[in-house]
């Protein structure tokens, strides 16, 4: 039966270049668009290298202070300060790990200028986000409390400082006019990882800012990594009871504290709905929203595409009725003609996104993207063919099946 | 005429709901698009009023001693930023300089500061900056002069240069020249010499903000700017870095050259737009191509029609009218609907748009449906012309 209804479904595919031409145009580019966009989302949103233990961690990236009366105020990442003297004291967390946010930094090589960027961090930095070393390895505690000037570098920057695949490890490179050894070399992070992109890591004591500096504003992030991700409530609970426990001494200008910990989407959708809290519901929302009305016009599209061609068929489908087929069969052999079609185009589609993706890698817009279609991708892909073409061949097949066989036999009106 | 032509469709509007429903969306997608290309069209024709070419802008981020206090690290700051002032004297390959603060153009950094005036009060950008930034950003004044080297220290009044916005803003039709303002607290302490035109500092797509310009007397001030000679390298970027290491052995130093920032800044617009328009555009021309389709499809179930027409005497005009005419009547209805919501876009202000950009954005995009409309029946309109009346009668 089935093997019938694909065999009628390829001949009609045939029979009018143009109306197929015009299907598979519509559904193949709709679907590549949208693989090209859940691609995106999946890279912004899913762990990947070298973030991949964000699902069981928390974030903190912001700190804001204010006076009591809130009539001035400053918003930033939190300072050195904050993090040394509290966040990385939790007893929760298996791991702290602070970071400052990207510094562009300038260093000259053989009369060329390399704008690098860099970021201080912990040594527990390596550990929660893991790296992978082409050569060397992390800096260590100890590199820290000795005051060593060590720096681990990234893969593009040992290429365009050392040479292309030559060795760096124990080699002296120098940025912004300080010298640091190099101890590892690791592959490039693209720049979807906010916390982990970068071209130079170098420990926090080689900063040139006095670190130690009272206050609450600065620019370091941290990443407070649970044991499993059952434990994140109770990271949240002990942060908050410690930002409460904060006395801010009356002498200073701001009295007021306030900061969070929450997931990487959790402090996403706060920032980007300047809200309170985790909106990942609403981001998740609009996100589906924005999908549907994008899918709206090509769905709407072909089904009037469809609809008027079924009358090139009222006589096959008035043969049909007259032997004896349900009006259920007709409709699921019309669903199979369009998913058939739909799946075609998501074949030409997937082709097409893969195509979108390497050009925009070739642009080098995104730094170290490395965009590929991946499994789940693919699998979101194939859904969304599958409700295409359900949802274009439905309304026409269900318009069809009503037909009365006499009419439908003459060739005419529905 | 068109009467008849409304009926013939009222008469068949379910049957035709679905082209009705997408030429609506179709109208809203590209009443967006105008919108969108209209309102950044207009932000880029207003002039930016400085030149990037050739500039390079230096920050500094001089570090704090712990033993010092604010004043100390200050003067100490400023006593550096003299001696890098006189190492840059003896650069051949520099046209000009000039310190500003740190919020230099094509920089996201802003400062703000309340002025008021006669009552009114608004909060503009300010630069504090020297007597050569016009030198340097090819600034040109309109009006009355830019500040001089001596300007900052006299008598705790201090000269500003406003741009056209930040005089529109205050003043209208007053000559704003010779005129005391006042910033938060202190009355009467600025007095307006000079005026310019529009200063864009985030870019081409950004909207010119009032804004004014301050000498920045002995302030210490975080940044730098250099107009090059053509020609000059990155030898000379790595002695100038060198040199001001030599001075500032403790400040982190961020060399960039301002078309570079300028490309980055215009990438964040062009990026999305371009996107945003390549999946417009592609909407668009697929529904093209589906009612064209569908057109075409509709021609071929009504060959009886059109050959009784022809018949009776109807001439190949009259057909093709009745065709493009009934699409374009079919393509009104929906417009009228999308017309509809469209309008609540100025009434309701939303976006803070000006009524002006959705007004043309509608009326374009009401000529654009009409022209695909005319596009996609023109073929199949001609296809019923050619119908002989004798060939379209007799099939059955």
């Amino acid at each position: 039966m089935l093997k019938n209804y694909l065999k009628i479904a390829w001949k009609v595919l045939g029979r009018n270049k143009f109306f197929t031409f015009v299907s598979l145009f519509g559904i193949s580019i709709t679907l590549a668009i949208l693989m090209v966009v859940a691609t995106f989302m999946d890279h912004i949103l899913n762990p990947k290298y070298p973030e991949v233990n964000r699902d069981r961690s928390t974030i903190v990236r912001r700190v804001e202070v204010s006076t009591e009366d809130e009539s001035s105020m400053a918003i930033s990442a939190a300072s050195f300060y904050f993090m040394d003297r509290y966040v990385r004291k939790l007893k929760t967390p298996e791991l702290v790990a602070i970071a400052s946010n990207n510094y562009s930094v300038n260093t000259f090589v053989g009369g060329k200028k390399l704008d690098l960027q860099l970021i201080l961090t912990c040594e527990n930095f390596w550990k929660v986000n893991e790296f992978a070393f082409l050569e060397g390895g992390p800096y260590t505690k100890q590199h820290i409390d000795d005051n060593e000037f060590v720096a681990v570098i990234s893969e593009s920057t040992r290429d365009a400082y050392f040479g292309e695949g030559e060795s760096a490890v124990g080699k002296w490179m120098e940025a912004d006019k300080t010298r640091y050894k190099v101890l590892g070399v690791v592959k490039n992070v693209p720049v979807f990882q906010n916390f982990s992109h970068s071209d130079l890591y170098v420990p926090y004591n080689t900063s040139k800012q006095d670190l130690q500096q009272y206050g609450f504003v600065g620019d370091f992030v941290a990443m407070l990594m649970a044991r499993d991700e059952d434990d994140i409530p109770a990271i949240k609970a002990e942060f908050d009871d410690m930002v409460a426990g904060i006395d801010i001494p009356k002498s200073e200008w701001y009295d007021k504290l306030n900061t969070y910990t929450d997931s990487y989407i959790g402090v996403m959708t706060r920032q980007m709905f300047r809200s309170d809290e985790s909106k990942e519901g609403l981001f998740y929302g609009l996100l589906a929203g924005a999908i549907f009305l994008f899918m709206l016009l090509p769905a709407l599209n072909l089904i009037n595409l469809n609809s008027s061609r079924i009358m090139e068929r009222a006589s096959e489908i008035g043969v049909r009725k007259a032997f004896g087929a349900t009006s259920s069969v007709l409709t699921v052999q019309f669903i199979v003609e369009n998913v058939v079609l739909s799946l075609l185009g998501g074949a030409i589609g997937l082709i097409l996104a893969w195509v979108i993706l390497e050009l925009f890698e070739e642009t080098g817009w995104l730094r170290h993207a490395d965009l590929n279609l991946n499994f789940t991708v693919f699998v979101a892909g194939l859904a969304m063919t599958l409700f295409f073409g359900f949802l274009s061949g439905v309304l026409p097949a269900l318009r069809m099946s009503k037909m009365k066989i006499v009419n439908a036999i003459k060739g005419g009106e529905l | 005429m068109i009467r008849h032509l409304f009926k013939l469709m009222w008469n068949q509007k379910r049957k035709n709901l679905g082209l009705l429903a997408e030429v609506f969306f179709s109208f809203l997608v590209i009443f967006a698009v105008f919108t969108f290309l209209i309102h950044n069209f207009q932000r880029y024709r207003e002039p930016l009023g400085f030149s990037y070419d050739r500039v390079w802008t230096l920050r500094f981020s001089p570090n704090r001693d712990n033993n010092m206090s604010e004043e100390e690290h200050d003067a100490r700051v400023a006593e550096q930023l003299k001696q890098i002032d006189q190492v840059l004297r003896h650069y051949p390959e520099f046209e000009a300089y000039t310190f500003s603060s740190g919020n230099l153009p094509y920089v996201g950094s802003q400062h703000m500061v309340g002025m008021s005036y006669n009552g009114k009060e608004t909060n503009p950008y300010v630069y504090a900056t020297d007597d050569r930034y016009p030198e340097v950003m090819a600034v040109e004044v309109e009006e009355g002069k830019w500040f001089t080297k001596g300007d900052g220290a006299q008598e705790g009044i201090v000269p500003i240069v406003i741009n056209r916005q930040f005089r529109e803003y205050f003043f209208q039709d007053e000559n704003p020249i010779g005129k005391r303002m006042s910033n938060e607290g202190e009355t009467d302490n600025h007095v307006v010499i000079g005026v310019i035109d529009n200063f864009k500092q985030q870019g081409e797509f950004s909207k010119a903000h009032p804004a004014f310009f301050k000498p920045r007397g002995e302030d210490p001030t975080r940044a730098m700017l250099i107009k090059i000679k053509p020609g000059t390298d990155a030898a000379v970027e790595a002695r100038l870095f060198d040199d001001i290491q030599q001075v500032t052995k403790d400040w982190s130093v961020e060399i960039r050259y301002m078309d570079e920032l300028r490309s980055q800044v215009l990438m964040e617009t062009w990026i999305p737009s371009l996107l945003f328009l390549i999946i417009c555009g592609f909407l668009i021309f697929n529904v093209a191509l589906g009612m064209f389709g569908v057109v075409w499809q509709n021609i071929n179930k009504r060959k009886q029609e059109i050959g009784v027409r022809r018949a009776m005497g109807a001439t190949k005009l009259s057909i093709r009218g009745q065709i493009i005419g009934e699409t374009a009547v079919l393509a009104t209805l929906s417009l009228i609907l999308g017309v509809f919501f469209a309008v609540q876009f100025p009434l309701l202000n939303v976006f803070n748009l000006p009524a002006g950009v959705y007004v043309v954005a509608i009326l374009l995009a009401i000529a654009f449906i009409y022209l695909i409309v005319f596009l996609c029946s023109f073929y199949p309109s001609l296809l019923a012309a050619k119908l002989h009346p004798a060939v379209a009668l007799h099939e059955e």
